[in-house]
């Protein structure tokens, strides 16, 4: 397992890397202006729009090597983008962002917000996708398993942006009530009032991963429901409710478990959204405004956290696989 | 039949959801390109008076509105986009001159203004303009003539400083006699300098420490105004701010307690317009921009307490040319695409009945600036035959092919410009080749002139000087950014332009600048605004004194409103 492990990391490494140069390549030959003209604003003169350009280090080569058509074919360039970019992966501050504020101080800032929602988010998905996914198997073909799946499938279709709207809209409209929307409210400050502001976007989110996970939770009982194993204990006289509790949902939540570790990066990506609609000034919120001003520094960094969040995920999931089923083996 | 139910098809459009989405882009000399409003809802004006104040005035409580965008920076001296909306509640200006209502002049850090020749200010400081307590070291002093000084070096060493088109072009020296006189002469007669050095976008003043000192002034604010951002953490360019009262403030209410009556101002940021209407709806904001009639309409439905103000906006969507490129280079092309866009058509379907109105080369908001509608009907008449014979005549065929940029975005109204411009302008003859480019893209393009035309985003101007500089040479800035004004072929329209600017006589300037739009439209004019509406901002009913009528002169007059709840 420790080797394992240590292979799963060291291909994460490479991946990582791998992952940074796409990023900042593609940030850089994505078509619109460069992030200095953005900045510059209309009354851009030539000399302020060069300053910016210095400031955010965009005059400096891409990269460490550049290779040219004519003599000296290769050089090195001391002060690049791409290294001083990776440098200040690894210091306390990230970097600057677009407003010369430390991207890490920002995302200090902005963590707890998208923690605490995905907490949530995952709390509603599990709530909502295992038990529908037991009920939904155990009733296979019943009309409550085709209204089950029905909801799923459409929990699966509706863009988050659109029911995270309809979820302001609806209740403001019909009962004049909305959630707190004008600034992100701690749990520690006000335990209700951000229950309030948390719970609607989580389950915005959490609609659409609950609704992989009962499809998923589903199929896996259907299949573990046909084991020997659960007819034996049936033929044991055992209860019907000890034989779906105790023997099919374990051994069916192996591959949900595999999912929902998978689904919080989705997840992340969903909060760039929700975030937004609900005015939670999370990671999410961040990221897309950094989007909107093509802020290379956030953009890279978040890009590659994330990436990394995910690799780890991925990892942190195969052990649990094999924590829960023993009879797997990392070789 | 068909085209029937495609106009139904963009009738129906216009009851879906529309969303306001700020972007950053005002620049110097009011030139601005944003979201209608700058991105934030809080912005009085309107009517012609103040709106009715029963009962006494209550000083005390806080008062909530929303921003949709980053703020970016709030350095007065730079800042555009939604930094001019709070700059009056946090700085001085010497004098507002209300470009709405221009026999209103704001008295502020200069209590009088004398005119000894036209080209001569003086101006005499008012005496006690207190900066507020700080933590940034800055002592509580009267703000005084250096003051005026040291912002003008600033202005002088920052290329960036919005109010460099104006210095560079208009001012000739400043000067500071002594401590409660600061003068400043132009070069030449300017009949917008009052309106120039007040406006809330680049004329608020901070306290010479921050330039002697070289104290930040992107993320904290100070000055003599009725606020100030004086705790630490209180505002985030991404986010928020809140300012609080100034206990320094100079003005007096009638009862001879110090302004402001409101005790705290905060500004919260809400990107989306559902969320934005949900808090307003739920009481957490004090005021909601509707996007037009039929919103406010049913938002008084809902709360007929609510207070609406029904303003003019100085802003709108235009269709530019660059004469520098073929076609446009053709005087004829360019009079065959003024007579191909029926504007009444853009009023009816965009925003409906009494939701605004065609437009000339002046926007219809500015009065009589602009010219009449009856005039504009034989200046400009929608005429799609005429625009093919045209076409025929400069081309020898009925239609000419156009390649036209524009910025895909879903501010205000702008994506229901474009199906309605595209149609019409094919009828003229006009075979638009769309290229749609993202926003950031566009405006690099738009600025460097690198396109041949293109439908342009809210552009909003509060006097008549820009709408006519985008006909002069060095176009709307002085500085050749966005240059394509038809003045660099034609020299009496360059002398019509200036003439209306030096022109100071209120009377006479107006006969200028309506003189000025005949001259450009006999030469065919490149840039075509389409048409204006009417904001409706709506506020809670405990929202009281709120100043209309004056334009962004009315932000300095924020600090007499007052909220009637306990």
């Amino acid at each position: 397992m420790r080797d394992y492990v240590i292979r799963r990391l060291l291909q994460g490494g490479v991946l990582l890397v791998v992952l940074s140069v796409a990023v900042f390549i593609l940030l850089r030959i994505a078509p619109g202006a460069d992030p200095a003209i953005i900045k510059c604003g209309l009354g851009c003169t030539e000399e302020r729009l060069e300053a910016i350009r210095e400031d955010l280090g965009l005059n400096n080569p891409y990269f460490p090597i550049s290779i040219e058509s004519s003599a000296p074919v290769v050089s090195f360039n001391g002060t690049n983008q791409y290294w001083t970019w990776i440098q200040e992966l690894f210091s306390g501050s990230l970097g600057l962002d677009w407003n010369q504020e430390p991207v890490g101080d920002e995302l200090k800032a902005r963590l707890p917000a998208t923690v605490e929602l995905l907490i949530i988010t995952i709390i509603v998905t599990v709530l909502l996708g295992v038990p529908f996914g037991i009920i939904s198997a155990v009733y296979r073909n019943s009309p409550t398993d085709y209204g089950v799946r029905l909801g799923a499938i459409l929990g699966l279709a509706i863009p988050n942006f659109w029911l995270a709207t309809l979820v302001i809209l609806i209740p403001i409209q019909m009962w004049g009530y909305a959630p707190p929307l004008i600034k992100t409210i701690s749990f520690f400050d006000n335990p209700w009032d951000n229950l309030r502001q948390f719970v609607p976007p989580a389950l915005v989110l959490g609609a659409v991963s609950a609704a992989g996970v009962m499809r998923l939770t589903r199929s896996s009982m259907l299949e573990v429901m046909r084991q020997d194993f659960i007819r034996t204990a049936r033929s044991k006289g055992l209860k019907e409710r000890i034989v779906i509790g105790r023997h099919a949902l374990k051994n069916s939540v192996i591959p949900v478990v595999t999912v929902l570790g998978l689904q919080i990066a989705g997840l992340l990506g969903g909060a760039v959204i929700v975030e937004t609609v609900f005015n939670i000034q999370g990671v999410g919120f961040y990221f897309l405004g950094a989007l909107v001003r093509k802020d290379y520094q956030v953009v890279q960094t978040l890009t590659v956290y994330i990436g990394a969040i995910v690799i780890m995920l991925n990892l942190m999931v195969d052990i649990l696989y094999a924590w829960l089923d023993p009879r797997i083996r990392y070789s | 039949m068909a085209t029937k139910s495609y106009w139904d098809r963009i009738r129906r459009q216009r009851l879906t959801r529309r969303k306001m989405l700020a972007v950053t882009g005002v620049s110097a000399a009011g030139l601005a390109i944003a979201a209608a409003c700058g991105g934030g809802d809080d912005d009085p004006d309107g009517g012609a008076t103040p709106t009715e104040a029963s009962g006494a005035p209550r000083f005390g409580g806080r008062y909530t509105y929303a921003i949709a965008a980053d703020w970016g920076t709030i350095d007065p001296v730079t800042s555009v986009g939604l930094g001019p909306g709070i700059f009056p509640r946090i700085y001085n200006v010497l004098v507002d001159r209300s470009r709405l209502q221009p026999d209103f002049t704001y008295f502020d850090l200069a209590e009088k203004v004398e005119q000894p020749d036209e080209e001569t200010y003086l101006f005499t400081i008012r005496p006690g303009v207190k900066i507020a307590p700080n933590t940034l070291g800055i002592e509580e002093r009267d703000m005084d003539a250096a003051d005026a000084m040291a912002w003008f070096d600033r202005i002088e060493a920052d290329e960036s400083a919005l109010q460099r088109s104006f210095t560079t072009q208009w001012l000739d020296s400043v000067s500071a006699p002594d401590a409660m006189t600061f003068e400043l002469k132009t070069a030449g007669p300017y009949a917008y300098t009052l309106f120039r050095i007040g406006a809330p976008l680049g004329g608020t003043m901070p306290p010479r420490e921050f330039f002697e000192q070289d104290i930040s002034l992107t993320d904290q604010g100070v000055g003599a105004g009725p606020w100030a951002v004086i705790e630490p953490g209180s505002y985030s360019n991404t986010g928020g701010m809140v300012v609080q009262r100034n206990p320094n403030y100079y003005r007096k209410a009638e009862n001879g307690d110090t302004l402001p009556y409101i005790d705290t101002v905060e500004a919260v940021r809400i990107s989306d317009r559902q969320p934005r209407r949900a808090a307003f709806i739920d009481g957490q904001i004090d005021n909601y921009g509707a996007e037009d009639r039929e919103e406010a309409d049913g938002l008084l439905s809902e709360n007929p307490d609510f207070f609406v103000t029904e303003n003019p906006a100085n802003t709108f969507i235009s269709f530019t040319m660059n004469p520098t490129r073929e076609p446009w280079t053709d005087d004829r092309i360019r009079k065959a695409a003024l007579f191909a866009l029926n504007r009444q058509e853009f009023v009816d379907l965009v925003v409906g009945e009494g939701g605004g109105r065609p437009n000339g080369l002046v926007h219809w908001p500015l009065g009589d600036f602009a010219l009449s509608p009856e005039e504009l009907e034989e200046l400009q008449p929608y005429d799609p035959a005429e625009s093919r014979r045209l076409i025929q005549a400069a081309t020898g065929s009925d239609s000419i092919d156009i390649p036209v940029i524009y910025p895909v975005s879903d501010i205000q109204f702008h994506d229901k410009h474009l199906p309605i411009f595209l149609k019409q302008m094919a009828d003229a003859g006009f075979n638009v080749q769309e290229e749609p480019q993202d926003f950031t893209t566009w405006l690099g393009n738009y600025t460097t002139v690198s396109y041949d035309a293109s439908l342009s985003l809210n552009q909003i101007y509060e006097t008549a000087e820009i709408p006519l500089d985008w006909h002069a040479a060095l176009g709307p800035q002085g500085d050749g950014n966005f240059a394509i004004g038809i003045g660099s072929i034609f020299p009496e329209v360059e002398e019509a332009i200036l003439a209306s600017k030096r022109e100071t006589d209120a009377e006479a300037q107006i006969e200028a600048v309506l003189s000025a739009q005949r001259v450009i439209y006999d030469k065919g004019p490149a840039f075509l605004p389409i048409m204006s509406w009417t904001g409706f901002t709506m506020y809670q009913p405990y929202v009281k004194n709120i100043p209309q009528g004056l334009g962004g002169t009315g932000l300095f007059l924020t600090n007499e409103m007052w909220l009637d709840k306990a």
